[in-house]
């Protein structure tokens, strides 16, 4: 059983002075609608400060279903690997796949970070190409939009910028390779705290 | 040589896009960017958005769509918005980023995209 308190996000700076997680939260069991007997079906409010989630299936299968999505949109971005030069009918250059490579690992390791140590997953994003060769990880959701722009000079910090509606906005830069990266803190508080 | 003008926050902004500017019927946040000394657009005191998209030398003006940009809304993200005629065209502008080009940030990017209007899509899509 994995438990998150709500002290763990609230020493980030993400959220506002003052803010809190409101005191109960609605989480969602991720029961695929895609297995036998499976469905998405209404959370249920948990007690204060102590968010648990019960599954039918063991952790490995139920990262593999939670992670499905997030799959499906890296399978789909390959597409930008197979652009020309010329692809924008200008200079645009071809897309070198150890880019793609970087930023789909980061990805995943992010949204594994995200499963077994908080208890969540994270919206799926969007994955394009980005500028001069970079690429770019868009979540454009109802109620926030994050764009993470991977750069194609691996020494280069990843950059973000985005806003919760009606909340406030954000931006900041990383490590690649780091485990813990801001936007992680994010995309948790805004799946949690966000309405 | 044309005289440089001061741009008013009111007027528009024609910014030209590429086909592969669209994917899952969305307009890309990867578009806006700075070649050499800025984003390239045309001011619409001396342009037409067809104008504009005929403009295009380097493609075939069908792949090309434009964009409209409220050049106050351009000012308030934090971008410098410079007339910079050439002989060939009076209307060309420049959008610079202030810290950094405007590739070099998301923020930048996903608030340029907030503020766009599509006038022209591309035919070729």
């Amino acid at each position: 059983m994995t438990t998150l308190q709500r002290s763990q996000l609230s020493g980030y700076s993400y959220l506002s002075p003052g803010k809190t997680c409101s005191d109960e939260h609605i989480l969602y069991e991720h029961r695929s609608p895609n297995v036998p007997g499976g469905s998405y079906s209404p959370g249920k409010r948990l007690a204060k400060g102590n968010y648990t989630e019960v599954s039918p299936f063991s952790d490995a299968q139920q990262l593999a279903l939670s992670l499905g999505s997030l799959e499906e949109e890296i399978e789909a971005s390959k597409y930008l690997l197979e652009l020309p030069d010329g692809w924008d009918g200008e200079n645009g250059t071809k897309y070198d796949i150890r880019t793609w490579e970087r930023a789909t690992k980061f990805l995943r390791a992010m949204y594994q970070t995200a499963y077994r140590r908080f208890n969540v997953i994270p919206d799926t994003p969007d994955i394009f190409h980005g500028p001069s060769g970079s690429i770019d990880i868009w979540w454009d959701k109802p109620n926030y939009q994050i764009l993470v722009n991977c750069p194609e000079d691996e020494t280069k910090q990843v950059s973000f910028g985005g806003e919760e509606f009606n909340k406030g906005s954000f931006k900041g830069s990383f490590n690649i390779t780091d485990s813990y990266p801001s936007l992680l803190m994010i995309l948790i508080g805004i799946k949690i705290c966000g309405s | 040589m044309w005289v440089v003008e001061e741009i008013p926050n009111q007027d528009k902004l024609f910014y030209r896009i590429h086909k592969n500017s669209y994917k899952k019927g969305k307009l890309l946040p990867g578009i806006f960017r700075e070649i050499v000394d800025g984003m390239s657009t045309d001011w619409e005191k001396y342009s037409t958005p067809v104008d504009s998209v005929n403009r295009a030398r380097a493609s075939n003006p069908r792949d090309n769509g434009i964009l409209g940009l409220n050049t106050g809304e351009v000012r308030e993200i934090g971008l410098t918005v410079i007339h910079n005629p050439s002989k060939d065209n009076r209307s060309h502008t420049l959008v610079r980023g202030t810290s950094k080009k405007i590739q070099d940030d998301p923020d930048v990017r996903r608030r340029l995209l907030g503020i766009s209007e599509i006038l022209i899509l591309p035919e070729n899509l």
